[in-house]
């Protein structure tokens, strides 16, 4: 047989095994995400389960500073009605982890030794109009793609019930259904004080509970 | 000016890319029959986000118990530790609730346990800390969870505790389920590849049971790798193999334990076994991937070694073919014909000169011919040659093609 043949022959079967294997290799198995888990062949991809809220590592306190008796301060971000002494930012919360949580608050202790009445210490969440926060729409009740604004949530300032022995820590609803998208999983927490009159001078603290639960009473 | 702009911009870049430093907890809920002195444990998962030192407080809460169900159950929940902390090197920590039910529930409905763990508080005048809570649904009936009454909370507000809806579940069953867990085996495989894990579970009921499992991979006593196996349904009387991979690319080499605890409704079981992550030798078993490439390599290399020898042995110039005599006879007129191959692609001028050889390597003979141009790829020269001089006997022709100053010859032998 003419050599030139044997050559063409070897040549034609190494370039189609060339072309076969790009193929299989780059066609066939480009995307492989799973493996069976079944023995009917499913391909299923196991992803945990999370409940996550966390707070801003930036946003995570409220000081007012230096307040005085029968003077009313919030924290409220974007629409501020009354005037603190020093800037004041809410607090913004977040949901880390993989599933839509409802947030419940409770207030620690309390945080006003005077004869305060109920609506001293108040809460509101809102949509956060902070720096690189969450654009999460332009109407909290109706467009606000971050958490259900329209039922669930405390969105007008609310009073936050303080502990008094023997009852613990009550929670209260704060949001419901906050998101879990990146881009949606955020909510700013304000909250509201009005001195009382015959409120001691020193410092004044008290310790707030933000709790992320499963929204499973939540139709 | 410049470092203003400078220092503006690392502070934008420090403000905007700021990270939350969280934990998230793991299932967000359980759902539990109630059962008459059932003992049970549920695992709940803390994972760590980003990895930090970190301590947490657990706490049962029994806020949204009915006082009821708050007295019944006051002493059926424990947990193994009431306070846990991570590492920067650890993802996960795991705390159990222990549930030891008693004789009776008098209230029917579901009761809304939560089981959760909280951080510190920072500093500050109101100070914020974050928790998050496994909400334990203990049914006893059917799905209507059972509130509190409104409670006074001391601070002038009367609340509701929580709000009563409906949460759609399958039709229930009181007692632990039979489930046999059979076997469990992880493949031994050489560092970052995969190892098939495969629990194989046997649902000895006459209806289909959903599953659910943790598998918890553990070298020296320390929890390397969690991985849940999904809600799976097993078919009533038959053996399923529950299947997942471990990717062992984060995995040292050594010895691992691999305990499963399957979770069904009313019970767990647990069963483990040990596999090995081996150091990649030498004689690495290629993946089907990795042969495949390596198929390719392969093939180029023998393409570029096929054609470098094609190209070393291709032919050049012209090639006598053959020599062929006919009338070879005393005192004759012979034909001598040369088939010629001119392998490059141009014309040459040629002659040929043909030696006629005696027995004692004398020339007997010699024939030339004219110079011509060789127009063919591929022909002949056909010439006489007058053999009137000589014996019979054996002689050799030797034919010889000049052609741009080389030549090709060919050597025949024949008998006069």
């Amino acid at each position: 047989m003419n050599r030139d043949y044997v050559y063409g022959f070897l040549a034609l079967i190494i370039v189609t095994s060339i072309l076969t294997s790009f193929f299989t290799f780059f066609y066939i198995y480009p995307n492989i995400t799973g493996r069976p888990v079944q023995d009917t062949g499913n391909v299923q991809v196991n992803v945990v389960s999370g409940l996550g809220i966390a707070i801003d590592t930036v946003y995570n306190v409220i000081d007012f500073g230096n307040i005085a008796r029968d003077r009313t301060y919030d924290s409220d971000s974007n629409s501020p009605t009354y005037q603190t002494p020093i800037s004041t930012n809410p607090i913004l919360i977040r949901n880390e982890g993989n599933v839509a949580a409802d947030i419940q608050i409770c207030a620690e202790n309390a945080f006003w030794s005077g004869s305060y009445v109920a609506s001293d210490f108040q809460y509101k969440v809102d949509m956060p109009l902070l720096t690189g926060s969450d654009n999460c729409g332009t109407d909290i009740s109706l467009n606000n793609n971050c958490f259900t604004g329209s039922s669930g949530s405390t969105i007008t300032y609310t009073n936050l019930p303080f502990p008094t022995f023997p009852n613990p820590c009550t929670n209260v609803n704060a949001v419901n259904n906050l998101q879990n998208a990146d881009t949606s999983d955020e909510v700013e927490l304000d909250i509201k004080i009005h001195v009382p009159v015959d409120e001691p001078t020193g410092a004044k603290s008290t310790t707030i509970t933000i709790t992320g639960v499963d929204p499973v009473t939540i139709p | 000016m410049k470092y203003v702009k400078l220092i503006f911009y690392i502070f934008t870049f420090f403000l905007l890319s700021n990270y939350i430093s969280a934990f998230l907890i793991s299932p967000p809920k359980y759902e539990v029959d109630f059962e008459s002195n059932a003992q049970i444990k549920l695992i709940i998962t803390l994972i760590n986000k980003p990895r930090e030192d970190k301590e947490l407080d657990t706490y049962i809460k029994y806020e949204f118990l009915h006082p009821i169900a708050k007295e019944e159950l006051k002493n059926a929940f424990s947990l193994n530790s009431s306070k846990v902390s991570f590492t920067n090197q650890e993802d996960y920590i795991y705390f159990e609730l222990l549930i030891n039910f008693p004789e009776n529930l008098s209230l029917v409905g579901t009761h809304d346990l939560r089981v959760g763990a909280v951080e510190a508080a920072n500093e500050g005048q109101v100070a914020f800390r974050a928790g998050n809570e496994v909400r334990i649904l203990i049914k006893n009936g059917n799905d209507t969870i059972i509130t509190p009454p409104i409670i006074n909370d001391g601070g002038g507000n009367n609340r509701p505790a929580d709000q009563t809806q409906n949460i759609p579940r399958p039709l229930p069953t009181t007692r632990a389920l039979n489930i046999d867990v059979l076997n469990i085996t992880a493949k031994d495989v050489y560092k970052d590849e995969k190892s098939d894990i495969v629990i194989q579970v046997r649902n000895n009921e006459n209806f289909n049971v959903y599953v659910t499992g943790i598998i918890n991979i553990l070298k020296e006593n320390m929890v390397k790798e969690v991985i849940t196996i999904p809600s799976t349904s097993l078919e009533s009387l038959k053996t399923t193999n529950l299947k997942t991979l471990w990717d062992t690319k984060s995995a040292d080499i050594g010895e691992y334990i691999v305990g499963a605890t399957i979770n069904y409704q009313g019970d767990s079981k647990n069963i483990a076994t040990t596999m090995k992550i081996k150091e990649k030798n030498f004689l690495v078993v290629f993946s089907f991937r990795n042969m495949l490439l390596l198929l390719l390599i392969l093939a180029l290399i023998a393409l570029i070694i096929i054609t470098i020898l094609f190209l070393l042995n291709k032919k050049k110039g012209i090639e006598i073919l053959s020599v062929e005599t006919k009338n070879i006879l005393p005192n004759s007129i012979a034909e001598i014909i040369i088939r010629y191959k001119n392998h490059d692609n141009k014309y040459y001028k040629v002659y040929v000169d043909i030696i006629v050889i005696g027995i004692n390597n004398n020339v007997v003979d010699k024939i030339g011919t004219d110079e011509e141009v060789l127009s063919k790829a591929e022909g002949s020269f056909e010439y006489n040659w007058e053999t009137n001089n000589l014996i019979p006997g054996i002689y050799k022709i030797q034919t010889i093609i000049h052609y741009d100053n080389k030549k090709s010859e060919k050597i025949i032998e024949i008998k006069l």
